[in-house]
């Protein structure tokens, strides 16, 4: 790949609004001493205001603290580098914010990174950070993960600190993680996790499957490929298949469009010039979901709770892609939707939304295709083996070198 | 009634919905907000929904 610099960056459109290149550390001895990072710009830092790339928020006030988390890595000795470009209010997978633009992936600049932590993944794979901060409410962390070749994490509820970190969907929203490996993945969740899992090296080898049915329906043939690839060489022979994944997709879609519509009701309605014209007609349209739909979707979200448990009884960690195709090219994600069809960029949370909806913990594993361009396959693990899984995604990191 | 018939009776509802809210609808936004209650429309259907039509009344009103 090409190598960037931090006006690449900006010229990219990977950054936000703060750069501060060229800190060094404190405090040599600590445990990320040395490791560069950007926050999406969704995270509170202290003196600024968090604008979450849109220009809705742009009139709040500066926060008075930063995120407890920024806090949790400054004590760790990382260095804090700036903000990442995101999807206004992270409700999107492209990455295309009306204040810093469009998001470029570092593979193909033709093509999207996309979102909405996409910047956050795009100043990892382009070399200038070593991990970032980012938020998966959908697929946030999954789908820029995938599109350009970089480990993601989206921990279980409660393992990170969401204090100080702008909401889109409080049912669904987690802070997670992006890096260039996944031993730095690793080694920053331990510094920050809040969680008690126990040490996962006295645990024996997980057995894994992977997910057919409606995760393998629809795959594009260069990530589909990947996968099969990548599953013969770690001989991952068996299956499991989890029932009502379309539903399961509906009912998170409908929570987080109705818990965003309520977060930004007062916005929308005193200053909805504020709102770029895409995101404010889809959080419009929201305001008018029937509580009966959200009722279903609470329901769906047990059942497939269910459905999960039962697979998970005879696999411990289950594969599947991360996203249905290679990253489009800017133009087919900005060309008109075709009427009564819906518009690429939503389909792209297609294999990630059925899983957000009950919260599992996912390491997102990146896999070169044939096209040249990299995807990712999603290792899907219990509520709270967020180490676990981290751990498997090392040994096979040892096994499949790039 | 045609199937257009009853698209652009929701639409009307939603529109309704949104005013009798509060809310300022632009008139560029109309055909956006509609493609986006047709996705919602999709997913709910998707869901198995008994009455897919706007309402006015969310879980938090």
């Amino acid at each position: 790949m090409t190598e960037y610099t931090i006006e690449d960056a900006r010229l990219h459109g990977w950054l936000a609004d703060i750069v501060r290149p060229g800190q060094t550390a404190a405090n040599a001895l600590a445990p990320l001493s040395g490791l560069r990072y950007f926050a999406k710009d969704l995270f509170d830092i202290e003196g600024h205001v968090t604008k979450a790339g849109s220009r809705a928020l742009s009139k709040n006030p500066p926060a008075k603290k930063s995120a407890d988390i920024i806090g949790q890595l400054d004590g760790a000795g990382a260095l804090f580098m700036g903000t990442s470009n995101m999807e206004a209010l992270a409700y999107g997978f492209v990455t295309n914010s009306p204040i810093y633009g469009m998001a470029k992936n570092p593979f193909d600049l033709s093509r999207i990174c996309g979102g909405s932590s996409g910047g956050s993944a795009a100043l990892v794979a382009a070399g200038l950070a070593d991990f970032a901060l980012g938020t998966d409410t959908s697929g946030s962390i999954r789908v820029p993960a995938a599109f350009t070749g970089v480990y993601g994490l989206k921990p279980t509820l409660g393992r990170l600190s969401h204090s100080g970190v702008v909401p889109l969907s409080p049912t669904l929203d987690r802070v997670g993680l992006f890096a260039s490996n996944p031993g730095t993945l690793q080694k920053v969740f331990d510094c920050i996790d809040q969680g008690a899992e126990a040490d996962p090296t006295t645990v024996p080898s997980p057995r894994i499957a992977k997910l057919s049915g409606y995760f393998a329906d629809d795959v594009s043939a260069p990530v589909s490929e990947a996968i099969e690839d990548f599953c013969q060489r770690n001989e991952i022979t068996h299956t499991a298949e989890l029932a009502d994944a379309e539903r399961a997709r509906a009912a998170a879609y409908i929570i987080v469009a109705a818990e965003a519509a309520t977060l930004h009701e007062a916005g929308l309605r005193d200053t909805p010039g504020l709102f770029d014209p895409e995101t404010r007609t889809r959080l419009l349209a929201a305001q008018a979901i029937p509580k009966s739909w959200l009722d279903k979707a609470l329901e769906q979200k047990q059942l497939f709770q269910q459905i999960c448990e039962k697979a998970f009884k005879n696999a411990d960690v289950l594969i599947a892609p991360c996203v249905p195709c290679i990253a489009p090219t800017i133009e087919e994600v900005l060309a008109p939707t075709i009427e009564g069809q819906p518009p690429l960029r939503a389909s792209l949370g297609v294999y990630t939304q059925p899983i957000s909806l009950v919260g599992l913990p996912v390491v997102a594993l990146p896999l070169p295709t044939k096209t040249g361009l990299p995807t990712a396959v999603q290792l899907i693990g219990r509520p709270g083996e967020d180490r676990r899984l981290l751990r498997l995604a090392c040994d096979l990191a040892l096994r499949n070198p790039s | 009634m045609t199937k257009h018939a009853r698209h652009t009776s929701a639409e009307d509802q939603l529109y309704k919905i949104l005013a009798e809210k509060g809310f300022v609808l632009l008139d560029e936004d109309q055909k956006a907000a509609s493609a986006a209650w047709g996705v919602l429309t999709s997913m709910a259907t998707t869901l198995g929904v008994d009455d897919n039509r706007p309402q006015r009344t969310r879980r938090d009103d």
